[in-house]
């Protein structure tokens, strides 16, 4: 099952859409399939929001379709143009589509996070994900090897002389086959020697069962010694006790006859004669078994000597404290006691040593078939377990405890329930079944043209049944196709890594000619939909340039970057802005000198250029600004009288010529101007000059005569209004003074 | 003899009042300051005119500026067709008048320095 980390943060980055974020991105991959597992920056982003994980990150959960996706990313498009959002323009939902078309692992089969794949409910350790994906692409690259359907035929053989529905089934004969056969199947190169460690486990058990017959011989051999060392302590017993009784009974004769009241307290003997068993015919009853004394008599005939009195029970023996006289001493009963104890020990312990060989030959048996299983050697799981019933008795099935928590862990909620060899034989059957199904699969897919869909199949059968025949017998052609497709997909999703989307629509293509079943549409949709989102991000970033909002712009350029880093508008854009900054220093140097001289049309002719290098420059944006309005003025007073002298008004145009002369002084282009009219309109310039001289001077009241006559000559002169209105007010002002200075005289 | 003192200053009086009136009607008249203004010279060199004292029938045109307590500039437009053209004349508040654009009136002008048309008095026509 795929576990997959939450995104970077920040494709994306790429903010494009809200959702589309670099969540975050910093995440590891999760990944799907074989077309996952690797490790992610983070972007979302997350990111993007590292849409490192483009392919195989996002989580599957936060994927809408395609519609859902798009609307929201032009939505959000919109906002980020205009605003500075913290939202990641990276997209979950763009990445989810991506990931999901690149990812040809749909089931709950691998999780490479964890390097582990699910069977089941059963959890494999697969190791190092990059190991297996690497012997997957080697299984893809090459070629089936002929003698793969031999060795198939080989480990039929031994299933069937295995099989329980076998007439003879767990024969020796069969069993011996059977064994000999692993020997071949182990020779060829699919099985990996791994059918010689099963016969070895075999030959191991049998050489343990052998151990236990001699054990048994050993044990047997013992135990007859020890029925007769039991049979001499008896014999020991009862010949002490008979002779005990005569002498008791001889005593007690010559007593009475000496001396008959002492008869009854000093005849009196232990009861030992009970407890022995011995009875007065010679017949010796020693566990369950009756033998007759005579037999005793005559094998320990040489042991003869001064035995003495005592058995390992003691209740056999005289009462020594009575003087009585034996044929078999007692160092010899004690001797046979001894040997007796001796024997007794050795067979204990021959039986604990066959005991605990049987315990270890088959918890080693057992040992061996779960690591095959784990090993996901369901074939060989399955002949071993097949040994294993055959030579193990039924009731030695069920697994040893120490397997218990292995299992467990391995086959979640299996804890109930005892486990048995023929439990991870089933299993190990079923997993052949479901790698068969899933080999089939592929095949019906392939012929379908869903090669997507095969490539998915057959990457679950090779991580469940990568040592099965099933796989392994695909064919070449298809194995050459599946293996193209998986190395252009391969491509695709390192291209998302990196966000190239230029290539991944490239690439999208070619794979969308491979196969039915990939859903180019939606990548190339998502992909476009991410260029358009970095655009519209980068042409926010130059909007809030030109109005100086450099902090914002540089916010919307991170996030058009983040969304799409090869956007080639990026880098256009960034080369302006290097120019951009050569400009705003030229631009300053080149104003301040044309302001200083008065060359206001020098900056009214680079206007756009300045503006651009001005724009920073709170200080020279001002004058700027005012030299560009004066500099609109006369333009506009230029147009006039271009204006009048086409409607033959030269007065008019040399009024107009003025008014430009008064706003900027010494233009070249008012100068030429003038210089081409005043001898069409001389009069009036004439005219015009005195007034203007006699202002100069002071002369207002010949000033204010001449402006009259000049506005006779152009009713409409602002030259002669303004005048007008000038000398006026000044010679107001002169006469008021005269005025107050008289009524100060008069007083 | 006291008689003969009321009797001189009865004649003397009788001979001087006659006296008195024709001057003043001379100089209603404007007859000894009456030249006309010569605008044409006037507009070629105002300043050269300084001191003067002219007459000027004219019809008031507009107003140009003006300031309390002190006077207003006007342009007056000569009824003379000979003289064309317009000229300001400054007409001071102490005159007390009511000047109507298209009224015409004669105008006693002095000019001052700098050829500045000062209006001494005036009278409707």
């Amino acid at each position: 099952m795929h576990s997959r980390a939450p995104f970077p943060t920040l494709l994306l980055a790429l903010a494009l859409v809200p959702s589309l974020a670099p969540a975050a991105a910093p995440a590891g991959r999760g990944a799907g399939g074989i077309f996952a597992g690797r490790g992610l920056p983070g972007v979302v982003t997350d990111a993007a929001r590292n849409a490192a994980d483009a392919f195989g990150t996002a989580p599957a959960k936060a994927a809408p379709d395609v519609a859902s996706a798009a609307g929201k990313a032009a939505q959000q498009t919109t906002t980020n143009a205009t605003s500075n959002q913290s939202n990641s323009l990276e997209s979950n939902t763009l990445l989810t589509i991506i990931n999901k078309a690149f990812d040809t692992d749909s089931g709950d089969m691998i999780d490479p996070e964890n390097g582990t794949m699910r069977w089941k409910g059963h959890t494999y350790e697969l190791g190092q994900m990059r190991i297996f994906r690497s012997r997957f692409e080697r299984y893809l690259a090459l070629t089936p090897t002929p003698d793969q359907q031999q060795y198939q035929t080989l480990i039929d053989q031994v299933f069937a002389r295995l099989a329980t529905n076998n007439p003879n089934g767990g024969s020796e004969e069969n069993m011996k086959q059977a064994w000999q056969l692993l020997f071949q199947a182990a020779e060829f190169e699919a099985d990996a020697g791994t059918a010689l460690d099963v016969a070895n486990q075999v030959f191991n058990t049998w050489r343990i069962e052998h151990e236990k017959d001699a054990q048994r011989i050993a044990q047997t051999e013992q135990e007859r010694l020890r029925d007769r060392q039991q049979r001499n302590v008896a014999y020991d017993a009862n010949v002490t006790a008979r002779e005990t009784r005569n002498s008791a009974m001889d005593a007690t004769s010559q007593a009475a006859l000496l001396n008959p009241s002492s008869l009854a307290p000093k005849g009196s003997v232990d009861g030992s004669i009970d407890n022995s068993g011995a009875t007065l015919t010679g017949i010796t009853v020693v566990n369950g078994t009756t033998e007759t004394s005579s037999s005793n008599t005559s094998r320990n005939g040489g042991s003869g000597g001064n035995r003495g009195s005592g058995n390992r029970n003691g209740g056999y023996g005289v009462n020594l404290n009575q003087t009585v006289s034996s044929t078999i001493g007692v160092g010899t009963q004690l001797m046979n006691a001894s040997q007796l104890v001796k024997t007794e020990a050795k067979i204990a312990a021959i039986q604990t040593s066959q005991a605990l060989t049987v315990t270890a030959a088959k918890v080693q048996f057992q040992g061996h078939i779960i690591s095959l299983f784990l090993q996901r050697k369901f074939q060989h799981a399955i002949i071993a377990a097949g040994f294993y019933r055959f030579i193990f008795k039924g009731s030695a099935q069920d697994l040893d405890k120490q397997f218990t928590k292995t299992l467990a862990d391995f086959l979640p909620g299996g804890g109930d329930v005892p486990f048995t060899v023929g439990m991870i034989e089933n299993l190990s059957r079923e997993a052949l079944n479901e790698v068969k199904q899933g080999m089939a699969a592929v095949r019906a897919n392939f012929g379908d043209q869903q090669l997507m869909a095969a490539l998915q199949r057959l990457e679950e059968a090779f991580f469940l049944g990568e040592f099965l025949g099933d796989v392994s017998q695909l064919e070449k052609d298809k194995r050459q196709k599946l293996y193209a497709l998986y190395l252009k997909i391969d491509s695709a999703r390192k291209l998302a890594d990196l966000k190239d989307y230029e290539g991944i629509i490239k690439l999208n293509d070619e794979i969308g000619g491979l196969t039915n079943d990939f859903r180019s549409s939606e990548v190339t949709a998502a992909a476009h939909a991410a260029q358009q989102m970095s655009r519209l991000a980068l042409a926010g970033a130059k909007q809030a340039a030109s109005m100086g909002d450099f902090d914002h712009a540089q916010s919307l350029l991170e996030k058009a970057s983040g969304i799409w880093p090869l956007n080639p508008d990026i880098a256009a854009y960034g080369n302006g802005v290097s120019a951009n900054a050569s400009i705003t220093s030229q631009a300053a140097v080149v104003f301040d000198d044309a302001y200083q001289h008065k060359e206001y049309r020098r900056i009214y002719e680079r206007q756009q250029e300045l503006a651009v290098g001005l724009a920073t420059d709170a200080q020279r944006g001002l004058k700027f600004k005012e030299v560009i309005e004066r500099m609109g003025q006369v333009e506009l007073a230029l147009a006039q009288a271009r204006e009048a002298v086409s409607r033959n008004s030269p007065a008019v145009a040399w009024d107009m010529l003025t008014v430009a002369n008064d706003l900027v002084a010494n233009d070249n282009v008012v100068n030429q101007l003038r210089a081409e009219v005043a001898p069409r309109a001389a009069d009036y310039v004439a005219l015009a000059d005195k007034a203007q001289r006699a202002e100069e001077r002071g002369d207002d009241a010949t000033s204010l005569s001449h402006y009259l006559a000049l506005q006779d000559l152009n009713p409409t002169s602002p030259v002669a209004l303004n005048g007008i209105e000038r000398v006026t007010t000044k010679l107001l002002a002169r006469l008021a003074d005269e005025k107050n200075s008289s009524v100060a005289g008069k007083k | 003899m006291s008689a003969f003192y009321l009797l001189s200053f009865a004649r003397a009086q009788a001979l001087l009042f006659p006296l008195a009136v024709l001057s003043l009607g001379l100089a209603a008249a404007g007859c000894s300051r009456g030249e006309p203004f010569p605008i044409a010279d006037y507009r070629k060199a105002p300043q050269n005119m300084g001191g003067n004292h002219y007459v000027l029938e004219a019809e008031v045109e507009s107003q140009i500026k003006g300031q309390e307590n002190v006077g207003r500039f006007i342009t007056v437009r000569p009824l003379n067709d000979k003289e064309k053209g317009r000229v300001a004349v400054f007409v001071p508040d102490a005159l007390g008048v009511n000047l109507i654009p298209t009224q015409h009136y004669r105008f006693e002008l002095a000019v001052r320095t700098g050829g500045l048309l000062y209006v001494s008095q005036l009278k409707k026509i």
